[in-house]
């Protein structure tokens, strides 16, 4: 069983495109995340993940980690 | 050391405006980052061991005020799309049994019946199916006439109800909304590099190793400590990554707030170079309901007998005509007689039998020949002379005789000649329709609007479309085609520029098009034209700056001219400058 989720996170403080670029890394090295892009004129992450295997907190978690917090999420169709 | 009161001031100076970067710097260091956060404060702590605890203190003063100053010009860049997301409906009242209740709006599920009170945001695509409301759509499509919504009309979600009560049957919901996919497309259109990026992207590959491997050198070669680290702080490439999409995210957000929705990248620089706009007639340039214009009666016979006839012919028709006929009998209070015995004839028109026995009929002139109908030369000038205005004409008979005609039109859309009028003026030098219609009906239009009969192309079957824009491309023509997306599909793939129109309608025009206008306005299209070129233009502007000024930098840390206290601050100033020139893609030159 696998809940596979996308969602657009919306976050605040990332301010330098280096930050962006490292975010990105630990997003995308979670267990559990199948796709995560940060899309830094946007300002947001864009994961897809699987909730069963790591569920959302875990990753607000490493967003916090790196200094940046969550200021809204999007949820996406999975299929896209 | 000679540490004098100013020293000791600019110590403190340092360590209070350090200690947050150094607390940066240890996180991301747990993290295995070597930030430019460390590179500042090794810099600094360096600074003061050589004694220039100035140069500490405006270093690290400088990067807390450049760090807060670029997050607030960055949030400020990125308003236009978290507007959208603000504006994204977060709660839905849905039906259950008798009660109402409230839930996350991405609770609902297809076929909820979700009610909309006043002051609610509409938070499904849907259709309504009891009540009337006003809504205002402008977050969606961008225009600010509100919407009147009764039974049966087709809602979008992050609509506003302003007054009245509906009730409407989920049908997209939560993430497949149109306004979900809006907000998902303007952020990935915001991370489409075009060209220009693209080139900066492949040369940052490089760029990161060589300036740490260049600082190793400068310093081995120096063996001066503060040139190589004030060489690698310098060339941290900030304002080089941040040049394209900042101005990017600005100018396709604020677009999208007035329901334009400019696709990012490549497409951009194709749209600019558009010099040909080739718009499909019906339904684009037209309204694309065909309205009868005129009822005229024929001696002995009165209009109310001509649309009545007319109306009980076309009762059972399913032709696009027959709706228009029987619209104008109900505008008018005429009821159709009753009839039997519907005969449709294809390419003629329809004959149906009244209650009374008499034959009524619909048609060209050809039906009347076959029906026997005599037709004067005067009747037929009547037909002539309408049809040279571009009307379909349809002649009604009664009883084996001509009683009258019915003048059917397309309009053209309200706004679509001053639309075609400030292309002209921006520069597209050609503009094409092209159309399934008749040449005649299509030359009237045209006419109308502006279009030169050497650029009409009427009678084309979907696939002609295709050939017609190959056609203008093998001759040079860069080619923009407008249409509304479904049945003008292949044709908009074929041209280098897609515009659909009424996207908000059609989920698949939105994601093909390479402009997808949310509402029907053409005025939409000369300024998404022009606004693409503006942010084409503030995307390179950024990209020269930033180049220039790290190549200027570079050069000055390597020539001595330039330290790290005044390399600092024009570095962060260069950042400042190209998130301050994308702001001014904001702002909108004019409304429409």
């Amino acid at each position: 069983m696998s809940d596979i989720r996308r969602e657009m996170i919306m976050l605040s403080g990332l301010n330098c495109p280096t930050c962006a670029a490292k975010l990105e890394k630990a997003v995308q090295s979670t267990p559990g995340v199948t796709e995560a892009k940060v899309v830094f004129g946007a300002g947001s992450l864009n994961v897809e993940y699987d909730a069963t295997v790591v569920p959302y907190e875990r990753i607000a978690e490493v967003v916090s980690r790196m200094g940046m917090t969550v200021t809204a999420r999007v949820p996406g169709s999975a299929s896209r | 050391m000679n540490l004098s009161a100013v020293n000791w001031l600019m110590i403190a100076v340092a360590i209070a405006a350090g200690a947050p970067i150094a607390k940066e710097a240890v996180t991301k260091l747990r993290m295995r980052q070597f930030s430019i956060a460390l590179l500042v404060v090794l810099a600094s702590i360096g600074a003061v061991l050589i004694g220039e605890a100035w140069e500490a203190a405006v270093v690290t003063v400088l990067y807390v005020l450049g760090g807060w100053l670029e997050s607030r010009t960055l949030a400020r860049t990125r308003s236009a799309l978290k507007e959208l997301v603000d504006a994204m409906p977060r709660t839905a009242r849905v039906r259950r049994g008798d009660d109402i209740v409230e839930v996350s709006a991405y609770e609902v599920v297809r076929g909820d019946i979700v009610v909309v009170r006043p002051g609610d945001l509409v938070p499904v695509d849907g259709e309504v199916i009891s009540g009337s409301a006003s809504l205002d759509t402008s977050s969606v499509t961008g225009e600010s006439m509100p919407m009147e919504a009764g039974v049966g009309a087709r809602v979008t979600s992050g609509s506003v109800s302003l007054g009245g009560y509906l009730e409407i049957r989920a049908e997209q919901v939560g993430a497949d909304t149109t306004f979900s996919q809006l907000i998902y497309l303007v952020a990935e259109a915001g991370e489409q590099k075009p060209r220009v990026q693209r080139t900066l992207d492949r040369f940052a590959q490089w760029y990161t190793p060589s300036v740490i491997s260049a600082s190793a050198l400068v310093y081995l070669v120096s063996r001066d400590m503060h040139l190589a680290l004030t060489f690698l702080v310098i060339a941290c490439p900030g304002a080089l990554v941040a040049a394209a999409p900042v101005a990017m995210i600005a100018g396709l957000g604020s677009s999208a707030r007035r329901g334009v929705l400019i696709k990012g990248g490549e497409r951009l620089e194709r749209i600019v170079g558009i010099d040909t706009v080739a718009f499909d007639k019906t339904g684009t340039l037209t309204r694309g309901r065909p309205r009868v214009v005129a009822v005229e009666a024929f001696e002995g016979s009165s209009p109310q007998q001509v649309t009545a006839a007319a109306a009980s012919a076309e009762l059972r028709s399913e032709h696009h005509l027959a709706s228009a006929i029987l619209a104008r009998a109900e505008a008018d209070g005429v009821a159709p007689l009753p009839a039997h015995d519907w005969d449709l004839r294809p390419g003629q028109g329809v004959v149906a039998v009244t209650e009374d026995g008499r034959q009524a009929a619909v048609g060209n002139t050809a039906l009347m020949k076959a029906l026997g109908v005599a037709v004067s030369p005067e009747q037929l000038a009547a037909v002539e002379g309408r049809e040279a205005e571009g009307e379909t004409v349809a002649l009604v008979s009664l009883a084996d005789r001509a009683i009258g005609l019915i003048g059917i039109a397309d309009e053209p859309r309200p706004d679509a000649a001053q639309a075609i009028a400030a292309l002209r003026d921006a520069g597209i030098d050609r503009i094409v329709m092209l159309t399934g219609d008749n040449r005649r009906a299509a030359l009237h239009i045209g006419a109308a609007l502006g279009i030169h009969s050497d650029h009409i192309r009427a009678g084309l079957m979907p696939d002609e479309k295709v050939g017609a824009i190959r056609d203008l491309q093998a001759a040079g023509a860069r080619v923009a085609m407008v249409g509304d997306g479904i049945n003008d599909a292949p044709a908009l793939a074929m041209a280098d520029v897609s515009i659909a129109i009424g996207a908000s309608a059609t989920r698949a025009a939105m994601e093909a098009a390479d402009i997808a206008l949310m509402s029907n306005n053409l005025m939409r299209i000369p300024q998404a034209m022009s606004h693409s070129r503006r942010i084409l233009r503030v995307v390179r502007q950024n990209v020269a700056l930033a180049v220039g000024v790290v190549l200027f930098l570079l050069a000055g840390v390597l020539a001595g001219r330039v330290h790290l206290a005044s390399g600092m601050a024009v570095h962060e100033a260069s950042i400042l400058a190209v998130t301050l020139n994308g702001m001014r893609l904001l702002k909108q030159p004019r409304r429409g």
